[in-house]
C-alpha cells in the first residue's frame, strides 16, 4: 500500500484487530511479531481488499480459541458453541477488522473496498507467496488464547 | 417494542438480541435484505425500529433502506444502520436516504443500547 511502511501497516491492521476483539469480547490481547512456527492455526478467515490498493487479510485461530472468544462475545457457554457459530464469528471478525483498518486509512485516501469474507479450516496450512509480495505477520495473545494476523499486499 | 435485526452474521444478530433483551424489547431477525422486506410485508405494523447491516448477500442494506423509505407502508419506521462501513461518505449517503441513526462495528453493548434508545426517542445523534 503506497506511502506506508510495513511497520505502519502492521500497526494499523493489528491495532484494528485488537480493537475489534477488545470491543466485542472485553479481552485485551498483546500484539507481537509472528516469527517462526506455523503460518496459520486451524481456522483462517480471509478477505480480499480491492480498489486503489489491493491486498488480502488473513486472521487465524485454533477452534478452542474461537470458542473462548465467541463465549466472551455472546455469553454463550463454550460447550454450546457450534462450528457454524465460530465460522460466522471469524468471518465477522475479519469483516470488522478490515472495516476498522479502512477507516484508519481513510484520512490518507488509501481506500480499498471490503469483499465477502470466508473461512477455511484445516491442519498445517501454509502461505506461499512470490518474493516481491509484502507480508505483515503479527500474533495477538493473552497467554490463554492467540490470534494470528497476516496481510499481504 | 420490537426490533427487526437485519444482518447476515448470526453473531451480530445474537449480540443485538442480547442487548434488546436487556432493554426488554422483542426482536425479529432477517439474514439479508430480501428476508427483511418479506418480514416487513407480513408484519411491519409490529416493528418499531429496524437495525440494518450494509454489506449483505442478495440485497445490500443501502438498497433495503431506499426501498423502505420509498414505501408508504414502511417509511415511518426508523432505520439505524449497523455496519463496518464507517466512512463519512457512507454515513452521509445513509442519512440522505432516510436513516435515523448510524452505528459502526465494532460496538459495545452499551453503545448499541444508547443508539437504540436515541432512535426510539427520536433523538438521532451523528
Amino acid at each position: 500500500m503506497n506511502g506506508f511502511s510495513s511497520a505502519q501497516l502492521g500497526f494499523i491492521f493489528a491495532g484494528a484487530l485488537a480493537e475489534v476483539i477488545s470491543t466485542t469480547s472485553g479481552l485485551s490481547l498483546d500484539i507481537s511479531s509472528l516469527e517462526g512456527g506455523a503460518d496459520f492455526d486451524e481456522m483462517v478467515g480471509i478477505m480480499s481488499l480491492n480498489g486503489k490498493n489491493n491486498g488480502i487479510i488473513f486472521i487465524s485461530a485454533e477452534e478452542r480459541a474461537m470458542r473462548v472468544l465467541y463465549s466472551f462475545m455472546t455469553g454463550v457457554s463454550e460447550d454450546e458453541v457450534t462450528k457454524d457459530d465460530i465460522d460466522d464469528a471469524l468471518c465477522e471478525i475479519v469483516n470488522m477488522t478490515a472495516g476498522s483498518a479502512k477507516q484508519r486509512f481513510n484520512d490518507a485516501e488509501q481506500i480499498f473496498a471490503l469483499s465477502p469474507p470466508f473461512v477455511i479450516s484445516g491442519k498445517n496450512m501454509s502461505l506461499i507467496t512470490k518474493k516481491r509480495v509484502h507480508v505483515i505477520s503479527k500474533v495477538l495473545g493473552n497467554g490463554e488464547i492467540s490470534v494470528k494476523l497476516k496481510v499481504i499486499f | 417494542m420490537k426490533l427487526l435485526v437485519v444482518d447476515d452474521s448470526s453473531l451480530i444478530r445474537k449480540v443485538i438480541k442480547a442487548a434488546a433483551d436487556v432493554l426488554q424489547m422483542e426482536t425479529e431477525e432477517a439474514r439479508d435484505g430480501i428476508e427483511a422486506l418479506e418480514t416487513l410485508s407480513k408484519s411491519h405494523k409490529e416493528i418499531d425500529l429496524i437495525l440494518l447491516d450494509w454489506n449483505m448477500p442478495e440485497m445490500n442494506g443501502y438498497d433495503v433502506l431506499v426501498e423502505i423509505k420509498g414505501s408508504d407502508e414502511y417509511k415511518n419506521i426508523p432505520v439505524m444502520m449497523v455496519t463496518t462501513e464507517g466512512q463519512k461518505s457512507n454515513i452521509i449517503a445513509a442519512v440522505r436516504a432516510g436513516a435515523a441513526n448510524y452505528l459502526t462495528k465494532p460496538f459495545t453493548v452499551e453503545q448499541l443500547e444508547a443508539k437504540i434508545i436515541e432512535c426510539i426517542g427520536g433523538e438521532g445523534d451523528f
